[in-house]
């Protein structure tokens, strides 16, 4: 182990003598002070002498420690998953209809311009709601990879880059971008009249009248960089009140599919049945983690430093950090950020339900010098089940990550690394905080929720 | 002055900093922990004091005691990542009576990491009274965040530890 340095406040202190215990396995232990006084009086003389406990022969001597009081309260931080926080913006967000209607369109092919991409395309349920592709696939090749919708809801901001700033609000950007659904607003109100109208008036109240293809279009939407294109003059052409009708339709696909997607949120992993055993007083932890894992469980609370930015029971900080992965030239957050403050969509706008208590969005500060390059801290929860990783996907498995890591190679493109990431030494071993990260791993949402509703009303 | 309360072990996550006293005017030095950098403090710079997450009220007056900010967080131990409210009130010399200055602000920076904080906090001002409500404050890292505080003339700052423990 190494000694923290000053500047480091977040690590742990460094092992000392007092807090070995000796022999047996490699299992978390009451400290052995409190243990045999024998033991204890036997292992202070060697450390009086300097057998063992010499710095650099504690390393060389891998004896399992007990674990100190204040490491105890950073692995509890960390568990158990918390429950889902209200979404003030969707005043459907917990309504059973509009929940229905959400897992309809989750797996709706017909919402899409080739009647072939549906969100579950890109969210696989059975992959942990990600693809398994280093990049999105849908009408088009996407830039991004995939993320899982395990946590999501738990994020002040959505996105890689946090752009949107609530689970409806984003679920209106893959519907509209080229390359995933290719619909626009007008072809979502469209398709919402033909497919979905009973559940919708449902939950809603009626549709607008869209029959006027004079006044409604088949397809248009805002391109704000892009006056000439099509879509936006046909947007433009209507009415002001016909634009915030169809706005209101797409915001309120947006908040069935959140009600939806609010089903899937993270349970129990064998880590949680660890700490529930270490809290409750069994030192071993009920067996519930090997011990390998325990010791990447350890490193990743210390030595490690990963705790600095995947904290809390989610293992996210939900902010975003420039890692300076290879080849990237995305501004990340810096853009994200101002454009989740100019969405009409933002929990400020005329579509959300908040009655304006916006705070994250209202004291957010774009200027932020590190969010250039920056990406949101993905929760690790279930992330041995959602391969590969990072915004573009840019590292095929775990040991790659960890990997990189401890090689830090390379300068980000845009921006700069960020000081609080250092090198990973290359001591803690790759295997151990693996089988950590192995134990994140908990159940899928019941499955009802992640098969297609049934049959599909013409 | 505020008195060390027995917080939940949560927040205990550096057992030296437990030690510490925070000072008003006339006491002693509060000790500095010894994982925090030598405060720059020539007597014309701000004096610094070091907080920790179970004090309450933090009492910061300035080096050359001409005034005092006493500052409270709400909740008093801020989460990682999480909107907090600051309150200072702002002392005449020796902690006393209010001083109602026109000019407040309130910053956080993480020395080590050469930034800020991802938030434009507000200022809100009780008139007359001396006492401010920040609002939209976040530490988004835990670690170390130095808080500077200046009312017109008078400026101090304030050690803060986040721990990533606070959750
Ligand atoms: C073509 C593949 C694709 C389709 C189709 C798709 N997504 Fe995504 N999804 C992505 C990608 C890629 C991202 C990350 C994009 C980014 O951050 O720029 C993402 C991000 C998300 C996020 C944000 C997660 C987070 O933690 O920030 C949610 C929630 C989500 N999608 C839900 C949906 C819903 C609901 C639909 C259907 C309306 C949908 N997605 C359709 C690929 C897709
Ligand atoms: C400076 C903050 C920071 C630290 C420290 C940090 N991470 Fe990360 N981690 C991130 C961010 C940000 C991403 C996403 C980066 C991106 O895609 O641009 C990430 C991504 C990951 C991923 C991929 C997750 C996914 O779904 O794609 C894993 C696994 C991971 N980190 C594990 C670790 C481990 C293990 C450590 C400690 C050795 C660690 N991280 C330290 C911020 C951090
Ligand atoms: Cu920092």
């Amino acid at each position: 182990m190494t000694l923290p340095k000053p500047s480091r406040p977040t690590q742990l202190r460094p092992l000392r003598c007092a807090d070995v215990s000796v022999g047996g396995p490699a299992r978390l232990r009451a400290p052995i002070g409190h243990r045999r006084p024998l033991l204890r009086a036997a292992w202070r003389a060697a450390c009086a002498v300097g057998l063992a406990c010499a710095l650099g022969a504690c390393e060389a001597t891998p004896a399992p420690t007990a674990v100190t009081p204040e490491e105890l309260a950073l692995i509890q931080s960390l568990s158990p998953p918390p429950t889902i926080p209200a979404s003030p913006s969707n005043r459907y967000a917990d309504n059973d209809e509009a929940a229905a209607l959400g897992h309809a369109l989750f797996f709706d092919t017909r919402l899409s311009k080739n009647g072939k991409v549906a969100c579950s395309t890109c969210h696989v349920p059975a992959l942990y709601f990600t693809d398994g592709k280093p990049l999105a696939e849908g009408i088009g090749k996407v830039a991004k990879h995939s993320p899982s919708l395990f946590g999501s809801h738990f994020a002040p901001f959505q996105f890689w880059d946090g752009r949107a700033d609530s689970s409806w609000s984003q679920a209106l950007g893959p519907l509209e971008a080229p390359t995933e659904h290719g619909l626009t607003r007008l072809a979502v109100a469209h398709l919402m009249a033909r497919h979905h109208a009973e559940a919708y008036t449902a939950v809603f109240g009626p549709l607008p009248d869209l029959s006027d293809s004079e006044r409604f279009p088949a397809t248009g939407r805002p391109h704000s960089l892009d006056p000439a294109h099509p879509e936006h003059l046909a947007w433009g052409s209507m009415a002001e009140s016909d634009r915030d009708a169809v706005n209101r339709v797409f915001a309120n696909t947006g908040k069935a599919l959140e009600a939806y997607t609010r089903k899937i949120v993270p349970g129990p992993a064998p880590f949680d049945a660890y700490v529930a055993a270490l809290t409750a007083g069994d030192a071993t932890g009920g067996g519930h983690m090997k011990p390998g894992a325990v010791r990447g469980l350890r490193a990743f609370v210390g030595d490690a430093q990963c705790i600095n930015c995947h904290n809390g029971p989610l293992l996210t900080d939900f902010a975003f950090h420039n890692l300076g992965l290879p080849g990237d030239r995305d501004l990340g957050r810096s853009k994200g950020a101002s454009q989740v403050l100019k969405s009409e969509f933002n929990c400020l706008g005329p579509y959300s339900d908040a009655d304006g208590k916006c705070d994250e969005l209202a004291y957010l500060d774009p200027a932020f010098e590190d969010f250039r390059g920056a990406f949101k801290t993905p929760s690790l929860r279930n992330v041995a089940r959602t391969a590969p990783y990072m915004h573009a996907g840019q590292f095929a498995d775990l040991p790659a990550v960890i990997d990189f890591y401890k090689s830090l190679p390379g300068e980000p493109q845009i921006g700069h690394r960020e000081l609080v990431l250092s090198l990973l030494s290359t001591k803690v071993a790759t295997a151990d905080l693996v089988a950590f990260l192995e134990s994140l791993t908990g159940p899928l949402p019941d499955e009802k929720w992640t098969r297609p509703p049934g049959p599909r009303t013409p | 002055m505020m008195t060390r309360s027995h917080a939940p072990q949560l927040t205990r996550w550096v057992a030296t900093l437990s030690l510490l006293v925070l000072c008003g005017a006339g006491c002693k030095e509060a000790q500095r922990p010894a994982h925090l950098p030598e405060p720059k403090a020539p007597s014309s710079e701000p004096t610094t004091v070091y907080a920790t997450p179970e004090s309450g009220r933090m009492r910061v007056p300035t080096s050359d005691g001409k005034a005092c900010f006493v500052v409270g967080f709400e909740p008093a131990s801020p989460k990682v990542g999480e909107l907090f409210l600051a309150h200072t009130q702002v002392l005449g010399p020796g902690c006393n009576g209010p001083l109602a200055e026109a000019e407040f602000s309130l910053d956080a920076t993480m020395p080590d990491h050469a930034h800020g904080m991802v938030t434009r906090p507000v200022h809100e001002a009780a008139p007359g009274t001396g006492n401010w409500t920040t609002k939209g404050m976040k530490f988004h890292m835990p670690g170390y965040w130095k808080v500077d505080l200046k009312a017109g003339e008078h400026a101090a700052s304030l050690n803060w530890n986040q721990s990533a423990a606070a959750q």
